[in-house]
């Protein structure tokens, strides 16, 4: 089953790209900066109609765009949902996106939707029922697809690393890795680890996509316990990070994530520049 | 496994992390709550960005203790929080401590019509230019049906000026509730979301024309009810704000 689905291949002009919010739709229409492309949740645009669905496609006409799913629970307990599949089957074939990805984490159970990447044990069964997940999803997508690893707060109790679980992941079902890099600067802060080592740990042949943002210190427990809020500017030390990943496992295209204290355009494109003289330099 | 996730599913519900601790390194008491914050305050939040006006009413932290009471008793089911609070409206009306506020359960109603409206399926709405030329007898006998984006809602409350003050108002309007009732219109022709208030001719000609009576029944039951009211004039403006489903959708 792994090899029946295409390989992914980003779209060469792939750069750094940001996190597309309906407040600048008009600004990335008009931009014409180098490497630019966009991501967006794909649940966001599984309405009947509207404006979302207009600005989408003319934003498809001008980059690259990423769907990056959070709703289909691939670390649950049961199979995805298959009126899910289904909806992000007919974005991808409306949109066409370069990149389609999802999370090592899971989202809705017993018919309620918790609308958050909730953390799974990484154990042999639990990989089982995941690879299993991903397969059913590649093939109802039809494509392959790239596999985010989480932000962490609670550890739980687990037979292998995160870096072993996913590798084996990508091994037997082909799937692809989405980087973030700020989940595994705040995952190993959280849990006393090294988070230089677990990207050495990383399958970088895998990796698709690389995810950059922001973090924030939990408001009871302080530099206790590190949350990924995606409502600020990506931390110097994810940068450091970040410079240290390209170097070990080459450019990739890297997305600045802001979901909450958006900042105006310029100020976003000013970070997102950061990520692409990074890249271009890396591609010599 | 599947028992971890009932697990945990059930403490994200009650807030009661205790029976996670087999599965945890460490207690999970603290870091449990990220989740359980997380979950509560997104679903929060999106009702937040659903019903800026009644948020505006009743304030932040009010706004917080309905919407996570709501969450209780109404957690999401589909996969996307995009249409989430179907039922925020009925759940205000009857949520004690909005008692007082008898107009807000309606402006809720409101502000949920603007967000179907603004996410409803895309069409051509029926445009003066398609119907002009045509002999009298075959406008007459057309029954189009609505728009899919068309909302009406009726209130015994004046909900449509306390809402569009709040909506379009730094400073708002004062707003007698001795006003009366009020009947709201809102729609999204194209891709903006237009809203307005309808006077009850305008409100039964719509009702006949989505029960798929067609133009003559409609104009000619406005013209029984409403003796001061010219049926043409009213149909013509209807028309021209795009109310009617367009012929090739």
């Amino acid at each position: 089953m792994a090899s029946a689905h295409p390989v992914l291949a980003p779209a060469p002009e792939m750069g750094a790209g940001i996190g597309l919010k309906p407040q600048h739709y008009r600004s990335v229409l008009e931009s014409r900066a180098e490497g630019l492309w966009a991501e967006v949740h794909p649940e966001n645009y599984m309405t009947a109609g509207g404006p979302r669905l207009a600005w989408l496609d003319a934003i498809r006409r001008e980059c690259p765009l990423s769907l990056h799913g959070v709703a289909l629970s691939l670390g649950g307990a049961v199979r995805p949902d298959r009126g899910h599949l289904n909806r992000l089957r007919a974005l991808a074939d409306r949109y066409q996106p370069a990149l389609m990805s999802e999370h090592l984490a899971w989202c809705a159970h017993d018919g309620t939707y918790f609308g958050d990447l909730l953390p799974t044990p990484y154990t042999e069964a639990q990989l089982d029922r995941f690879c299993a997940h991903i397969d059913e999803t590649q093939d109802a997508l039809g494509r392959k697809i790239l596999i985010e690893n989480p932000s962490i707060y609670l550890p739980l109790k687990s037979d292998m690393t995160e870096q072993v679980f996913l590798a084996e992941a990508v091994r037997r079902t082909g799937c692809g890795l989405l980087l973030d890099v700020n989940n595994v600067f705040v995952t190993s802060w959280n849990l006393g680890q090294d988070p230089y080592s677990y990207i050495d740990g990383v399958p970088g042949e895998a990796v698709g996509e690389i995810h950059l943002a922001g973090h924030e210190q939990d408001e009871n427990l302080g530099d206790q316990l590190l949350i990924d809020t995606h409502g600020a500017p990506v931390r110097d030390d994810v940068w450091k990070l970040y410079d240290y990943t390209i170097g070990k496992i080459g450019p990739k295209p890297t997305l600045i994530e802001r979901d909450s204290n958006l900042p105006p355009f310029d100020q976003l494109m000013a970070e997102r520049g950061r990520a692409q003289d990074i890249l271009e330099a890396a591609n010599g | 496994m599947a028992d971890f996730h009932d697990i945990f599913a059930r403490a994200l519900k009650s807030g009661d992390a205790s029976a996670l601790a087999d599965f945890t390194e460490g207690a999970p008491d603290t870091k449990f709550k990220v989740y359980r914050n997380n979950v509560v305050k997104g679903a929060a939040d999106t009702l937040g960005d659903a019903y800026p006006v009644i948020k505006r009413l009743v304030g932040e932290q009010f706004f917080q203790g309905m919407a996570r009471a709501y969450w209780a008793a109404h957690p999401p089911s589909g996969r996307t929080l995009t249409l989430y609070g179907e039922d925020f409206a009925d759940f205000i009306e009857l949520f004690e401590p909005a008692r007082p506020l008898v107009y807000l359960a309606d402006v809720a109603r409101i502000e949920r019509a603007w967000l179907e409206a603004h996410h409803a399926p895309d069409a051509l709405p029926l445009k003066l230019a398609d119907v002009k030329g045509l002999p009298p007898d075959e406008l007459a006998s057309m029954a189009p049906g609505l728009h899919p984006s068309v909302r009406t809602l009726a209130s015994d409350c004046p909900a449509f000026s306390i809402w569009r003050t709040n909506r379009e108002d730094d400073t708002v309007r004062k707003i007698s509730l001795e006003a009366g009732g009020e009947m709201t219109l809102v729609h999204r022709p194209l891709m903006e979301v237009h809203y307005r208030r309808l006077s009850p001719a305008d409100a039964l000609f719509i009702s006949r024309i989505e029960a798929g009576q067609d133009f003559a029944t409609a104009s000619n039951a406005v013209a029984d009810s409403f003796p001061g009211v010219e049926p043409a004039p009213l149909f013509i403006a209807l028309l021209k704000e795009g109310i009617f489903k367009g012929r090739d959708t």
